[in-house]
């Protein structure tokens, strides 16, 4: 974020369309930290990558999907494949499940980022461990836009263990939870069903929320960066 | 994105069966919402239905919302993949429910403009929405067989760990064992199927008897080929503890024959669709061998309370009212003559032949659990003797009979039509004059007595005198059109309890207030119109389900129509049963009054159809009698 590195950043030439969708997508209203959780749009982003660095692995899909009203809208979603230059030998088709057949069929990568920019648009986006999705998705738009993904992120790892403390697990995956909740992802490690799994356990934590008389989004975040400072300290 | 949601769907009627734009329609449109246990998902008090749910997780109990008794008798609960609140929503009025969260629940949610243009698209929806069409009728039993698989899987055997099926070592070879070598370790083995697995025995692959005709014998592959090449790879597997029932579920949306039993991933055991089965059938085939060798009473009785939870067995797994009915019967008589057997080894059989008849359910194959005893005794009367003399020493032996069977599980028949009742012990000819006279005369009692004793059938003994009865009651009744019509009227006396608006019709006050008699109103009239259909026609059958396909076959009914009165009236037998069933495990006595109020949606609807096709029976018969 240095200006050094925005000024080294290559300039990325856009086709005339997806320039236009760019400027669009930058000239949306960023989030109002005040909305209530009942009228805010909660995204819930997971993504396939090739590796577990956010700043080398590469981005294979990415699953997406919008909590409105209290309701995860599971067949309005996003979800792409992209495209991808060089197809790994092996790498890590064993957890993601995507061949390199599939890798090479996916669409262009500047393609299905500004698909998914302008589906989340400037919400809230939600993920566990939401910094890894977040560095992903950030560097590959810039990388294939130009574009900064300024979204406010959630951490579900961090939100969970705030709102269940009984349930004891701190420093828990994904799975952890889903089985604690009894939630079951029809098969994981595809970012469509990640995503919605996700939402599912989203669910149960804005009503954990709602029950806890947390309203606002500006609450929730409050509550979530509590808990990562005090885990940090913790740590 | 759509993809989850769309396999959701496909596992559930009626979106198994609906068409895939149609599905896609739906999977875009819908939106999941969480309810934490306790949670009011509908409400009475809310204005018209706007949301068509569908669980996608977890257990919602439905509360009708009736000032007449506790809140316990009126209320149901919906698993994963059922809807509600259809009636208001296609009524647009208000849910007269309260659907509740009986755990954290997942609702698929539709608005009701989209629950309406759906209807509107999709003919599967409409019909499962509307339930006109018979074949709902299959939903509804298989979803009466669920809920009894949920009260039952407690101690039955398919609720048991899949290690207690395991009967011995899994029969096992490596990939690259030759297609020869693993046919002779099949047959050394004498199984049918063998398990490719890897070095620490952990399953890659099956390969079956049946595999061997598809992928071997036809297809001319070198026997020395590896194994690896013919299996079917990637079989299906399950930890040891998990429950057969589980096993079976898998085998059936898989269409594979066998599961492999694992522990920390290594091949324990292998289990079969007919070990599955077995489980039950082995428990039928032990079970009559140990009637038929069963050495006094109290063995017998013993005996019969394990008939009783076999059926209950039967029925969770998916067996159908008509199989049912079949084992029930094909046990029960087995109990019967057994019971017959004991009686006579002790007492000395008189020389003269006789025939031990059953009467009533029994004499039509239609007993569930506990059914009276509806019996009798037809007798040849020697040269020189006269029946009087024969009756006499019949009775006492009918009478001890009657007891045994008391004694074992069959109660006494508060109407006396019991072999020890000396009305009920005759010969040929005295049984061709009782019935002539109740043919002829038609009292109302007589009519009463028709609709028992003509459902005859042999229990124990000479066929040939009842077939002969049998021919003469036919022969008979053709030449008395009278008869037919008085038995029409007495018919036609119960009628389904559908009101006006096609609701039920119950009882405010009474006995039994606001329930239906699932017997009286519900199987009688099937069980009724189907005798007189056969009466009428010469049908030799005495089965329900037997004369009304009779009556098809002989181009007196319409087969289509036939088939759903079949549908309908085994909808109500599996209904009676489970009925039966939850009442005794409650130690309720058990009785045929049902609220319908207390059904689910879909049994609630498929009975309205099912009474509907009553009507329709009865129709036709008031048009052939011009009543």
């Amino acid at each position: 974020m240095s200006l050094l590195r925005r000024l080294f950043r290559p300039v990325i030439e856009l086709a005339p369309a997806l320039a236009r969708r760019a400027a669009a997508w930058r000239a949306l209203p960023s989030l109002n930290d005040a909305t209530t959780l009942a009228q805010a749009r909660l995204v819930v982003v997971d993504v396939e990558t090739t590796g577990l660095d956010p700043r080398r692995d590469r981005l294979l899909a990415i699953g997406a999907c919008a909590v409105e009203g209290g309701r995860l809208h599971t067949g309005a979603g996003y979800e792409a494949l992209l495209r991808q230059a060089i197809v790994g030998a092996r790498e890590n088709i064993l957890i993601h499940g995507i061949g390199p057949q599939e890798q090479a069929t996916g669409a262009a990568p500047e393609e299905a980022l500004m698909g998914f920019l302008e589906f989340a648009r400037k919400d809230l986006l939600v993920a566990f461990h939401a910094p890894f999705d977040q560095a992903v998705l950030d560097r590959a738009a810039r990388a294939a836009l130009g574009l900064r993904l300024l979204n406010p992120f959630i951490d579900l790892a961090d939100l969970a263990p705030a709102l269940c403390p009984e349930a004891r697990l701190p420093h828990a995956g994904l799975d952890d939870w889903l089985a604690y909740f009894g939630l079951r992802a029809a098969q994981r490690h595809r970012a469509a069903h990640d995503a919605i799994a996700t939402g599912e356990l989203l669910l149960i934590l804005l009503h954990r929320a709602r029950t806890r008389g947390v309203v606002s989004v500006s609450a929730l975040r409050a509550l979530v960066e509590r808990r990562a400072n005090a885990g940090m300290g913790g740590a | 994105m759509l993809a989850p949601v769309m396999e959701f769907l496909r596992r559930h009627a009626p979106f198994d069966r609906m068409a895939e734009s149609h599905l896609e329609f739906l999977a875009k449109r819908l939106r999941l919402g969480f309810y934490a246990k306790g949670e009011v998902i509908t409400d009475p008090a809310a204005a018209t239905a706007r949301t068509f749910y569908v669980i996608k997780q977890g257990r919602v109990r439905g509360e009708s919302d009736s000032q007449s008794g506790p809140a316990e008798d009126g209320a149901w609960e919906l698993v994963a993949g059922e809807c509600f609140p259809i009636g208001a929503l296609l009524a647009r009025r208000s849910v007269h429910t309260v659907h509740r969260a009986v755990e954290d629940t997942f609702c698929f949610e539709l608005e009701r403009d989209d629950f309406e243009r759906l209807l509107a698209q999709s003919p599967v929806f409409h019909d499962f929405c509307t339930r006109r069409l018979a074949n709902l009728l299959d939903q509804a039993l298989r979803g009466v067989q669920a809920s009894l698989a949920q009260e039952v899987s407690g101690d039955a055997a398919l609720g048991a760990p899949l290690k207690s099926l395991v009967r011995r070592l899994p029969v096992a070879c490596l990939p690259e064992t030759s297609i020869r070598i693993a046919l002779a370790t099949m047959n050394a083995e004498h199984v049918g199927s063998i398990v490719v697995t890897d070095a620490v025995a952990r399953p890659q692959g099956v390969f079956t008897l049946h595999d061997l005709l598809s992928r071997v014998t036809t297809s001319g592959v070198d026997l020395d080929a590896p194994i690896a090449r013919v299996m079917t790879p990637a079989p299906l597997t399950l930890p040891a503890d998990a429950p057969a029932y589980e096993a079976a579920l898998l085998m059936a949306s898989h269409g594979f024959g066998h599961v492999c039993v694992v522990e920390h991933g290594r091949l324990v055991g292998v289990v079969s669709e007919r070990d599955l089965f077995s489980l039950q059938r082995v428990g039928m085939v032990n079970l009559s061998r140990s009637v038929a060798r069963a050495p006094d009473v109290a063995t017998l009785a013993r005996l019969g309370r394990d008939v009783h939870r076999l059926v209950e067995q039967m029925l969770v797994q998916g067996a159908s009212v008509a199989q049912l009915a079949q084992i029930v019967t094909l046990l029960n008589d087995r109990l019967t003559r057994r019971a017959i057997a004991l009686v006579l080894a002790d007492g000395g059989a008189p020389e003269a032949l006789f025939t031990w008849l059953a009467f009533g359910s029994e004499g039509r194959l239609e007993q569930t659990l506990r059914t009276d005893q509806d019996n009798g005794i037809l007798f040849t009367v020697p040269r020189g003797k006269t029946a009087e003399a024969v009756r006499t020493q019949w009775l006492p032996l009918a009478k001890r009979i009657n007891q045994v069977l008391a004694d074992i599980g069959f109660p006494l028949c508060p109407g006396n039509v019991m072999a020890g009742n000396p009305e009920c012990c005759l010969s040929l000819d005295e049984w061709r004059t009782r019935f002539e006279r109740w043919i002829d005369q038609g009292t109302p009692e007589h009519l009463l007595k028709a609709s028992i004793f003509f459902d005859f059938r042999t229990i124990e003994g000479d066929d040939a005198p009842v077939n002969e009865l049998r021919a003469f009651v036919l022969e008979r009744c053709a030449a008395n059109p009278r008869f037919l019509r008085q038995m029409a009227e007495n018919t036609l006396r119960n009628r389904p309890p559908l009101g006006l608006v096609r609701d039920f019709v119950v009882p405010s006050g009474g006995e039994h207030p606001h329930t239906i008699d699932l017997k009286l109103q519900g199987t009688t009239p099937f069980v009724d119109g189907a005798r007189l259909l056969a009466l009428a026609h010469g049908l030799t059958e005495t089965n329900t389900l037997a004369r009304l396909r009779a009556a098809a076959h002989a181009g007196v009914v319409r087969p289509e129509e036939a088939e759903a009165w079949c549908d309908a009236y085994g909808f109500l037998l599996l209904l009676r049963m489970r009925h039966h069933q939850q009442q005794e495990s409650r130690g309720e006595t058990l009785d045929n009054h049902v609220d319908p109020d207390g059904l689910n949606e879909l049994d609630r609807r498929v009975l309205k159809e099912a009474f509907r096709q009553a009507r329709k029976l009865q129709s036709r018969l008031a048009l052939d009698y011009q009543l």
